[in-house]
């Protein structure tokens, strides 16, 4: 196995857009590609993130689509689907295919298109996340599983909804900066708190917004990043877990063992611990799953993770930034772009070019979680070449 | 009160819904059919707003997770319309109805 490197990275705008999803895709294909300096023809693998492109499109055979209208030859070219994990997973696999020795250079790219369908058609795609003989079945939705998972949280650590819902106004001063946010406006608590009420107690500011996007990255071996790059960013761990689709299985709603094993896993192969890491972009697809999140990959302690959101610790400034980005919550989540826009914004946070730059990044850390925390990974980045 | 239909690991003992043809956290082979009490206490709930597609029952709706015997987490749709009793730890009775767990 060698060792790999990012050498360019691409995203287009996250929100609603006209644009479709394989024009979306190639969109931020083009990007990663110039980018990276590299000619286009000298990538040798393909792989596509995408969720629910199918039901809510109508069109599968995204990552040939792709390939093709980006001029590529005969390569192999693979979709990848595994929730709103599929983006770090199309990550993963051209790691491995470049790690592996099969592709000198390999393009992850991930794509969603969901604001043209119906609020609850995309209600019901994302719920195929769940399992729909056991779970679904009862009228559960996505918003309804991390309803779930925050009411457990408020009655188990005796906190209330104002201190968890405190990561969207965060997350939203942050995305101020951020042109490729959706949305862009301060909000404070009282806002939140009296939004819509969609899966209480989660409140529709606490819910990732339905959003159209795409980003990408293209991969080679560190040497090769090396000699050809002019801001080659090193890969010290990618790392892929699985857990369960089925709450059935769970000891508790309160943490994902896919998160915590691959953040354990992640952390050995990287050779550091949670205190090396200088800038965290994690799955907050709703303020509870940052909050949840953020103690399972060890920076806080069980039941201290709102706390920490309201003491300032994860703010740009404070002690360990999440989400300098804006995160889901405000960029938007087009499920399969989500994993390769957070890793878009490490790059540009390594690079120093961020919008919200956190001062001397030289490690940092991506988790992208799918499903019920059926599928995880974690891919932590070095500026150290 | 009707029982519940579970999947028991003969290992390990974990207590597992259907279907499960191996057990679901030890990965031990055998396992059996079984049946526990339907009766257990609400481990969290929330209240939808947004349903999915096609769904035909009023909105808003309670969905909750009854903790069963020996920690067994179960999905359930709430049919009472008072939400009044609604509250974590209470103990509610789950049945099967119309291919759904629901409790009440």
């Amino acid at each position: 196995m060698v060792d790999v490197a990012i050498i360019g990275v691409g995203m287009t705008k996250f929100g609603k857009f006209n644009e479709g999803i394989v024009a979306m895709a190639i969109n931020a294909s083009q990007q990663a590609i110039t980018d990276s300096g590299i000619h286009r023809e000298k990538i040798e693998e393909l792989y596509l993130g995408n969720f629910c492109g199918e039901v809510l499109t109508g069109q599968s055979l995204l990552a040939a689509l792709t390939a093709k209208g980006l001029g590529l030859k005969n390569i192999p070219v693979t979709k990848v689907e595994g929730a709103c994990a599929s983006g770090g997973m199309a990550l993963r696999e051209a790691v491995s295919a470049v790690a592996f020795g099969r592709a000198e250079f390999a393009l992850a790219v991930g794509v969603e298109k969901m604001t043209s369908s119906s609020t609850e058609k995309v209600t019901s795609a994302l719920a195929g996340a769940l399992d729909q003989d056991l779970d679904g079945n009862s009228g559960l939705t996505f918003p309804g599983f991390f309803g779930l998972v925050a009411r457990r949280y408020l009655e188990e650590y005796k906190t209330d909804m104002r201190s968890i819902s405190q990561v969207v106004v965060k997350s939203r001063e942050n995305a101020l900066n951020n042109p490729l946010c959706y949305f862009r406006k301060e909000v404070n608590l009282d806002t939140v708190r009296e939004s819509y009420p969609v899966a209480e107690p989660l409140r529709l500011m606490d819910c990732c917004p339905i959003s159209d996007g795409a980003a990408a990255a293209v991969v080679c071996s560190l040497e090769t990043a090396r000699k050809i790059s002019k801001y080659p960013i090193r890969i010290l761990a990618s790392v892929q877990t699985s857990g369960t689709p089925r709450i059935s299985d769970l000891d508790s709603l309160l943490s994902f063992e896919a998160t915590v094993k691959a953040a354990e896993l992640a952390y050995k192969q990287a050779g550091v611990t949670p205190k090396d890491i200088d800038v965290v972009e994690l799955h907050d697809c709703f303020s509870i799953a940052e909050v949840v999140d953020s103690e399972d990959l060890g920076f806080f302690g069980k039941g201290e993770g709102a706390q920490a959101v309201k003491s300032g610790a994860t703010a740009m400034g404070g002690d360990i930034p999440i989400n300098p980005s804006g995160g889901l919550l405000s960029r938007g989540h087009p499920v399969g772009a989500t994993g390769l826009a957070q890793i878009y914004e490490l790059v540009m946070q390594l690079r120093g070019d961020a919008v919200n730059q956190v001062a001397n990044a030289n490690v940092a850390l991506a988790h992208n979680l799918g499903g019920t925390g059926a599928t995880c990974t974690v891919t932590i980045l070095s500026k150290d070449v | 009160m009707p029982n519940v239909e579970v999947v028991m690991c003969e290992e390990c003992r974990n207590l597992q819904l259907a279907p499960a043809v191996v057990c679901r956290k030890c990965g031990a082979e055998q396992v059996n059919n079984a049946e526990i009490p339907g009766r257990g206490k609400l481990y969290t709930y929330t209240t939808i707003h947004v349903p999915p597609d096609n769904w035909n029952k009023q909105v808003p709706y309670v969905v909750g997770v009854l903790k069963m015997m020996d920690g067994l987490l179960l999905t359930a749709s709430y049919t009472e319309s008072s939400y009044d009793k609604l509250e974590i730890g209470n103990e509610f009775d789950v049945w099967v109805e119309d291919g759904m767990f629901v409790f009440q």
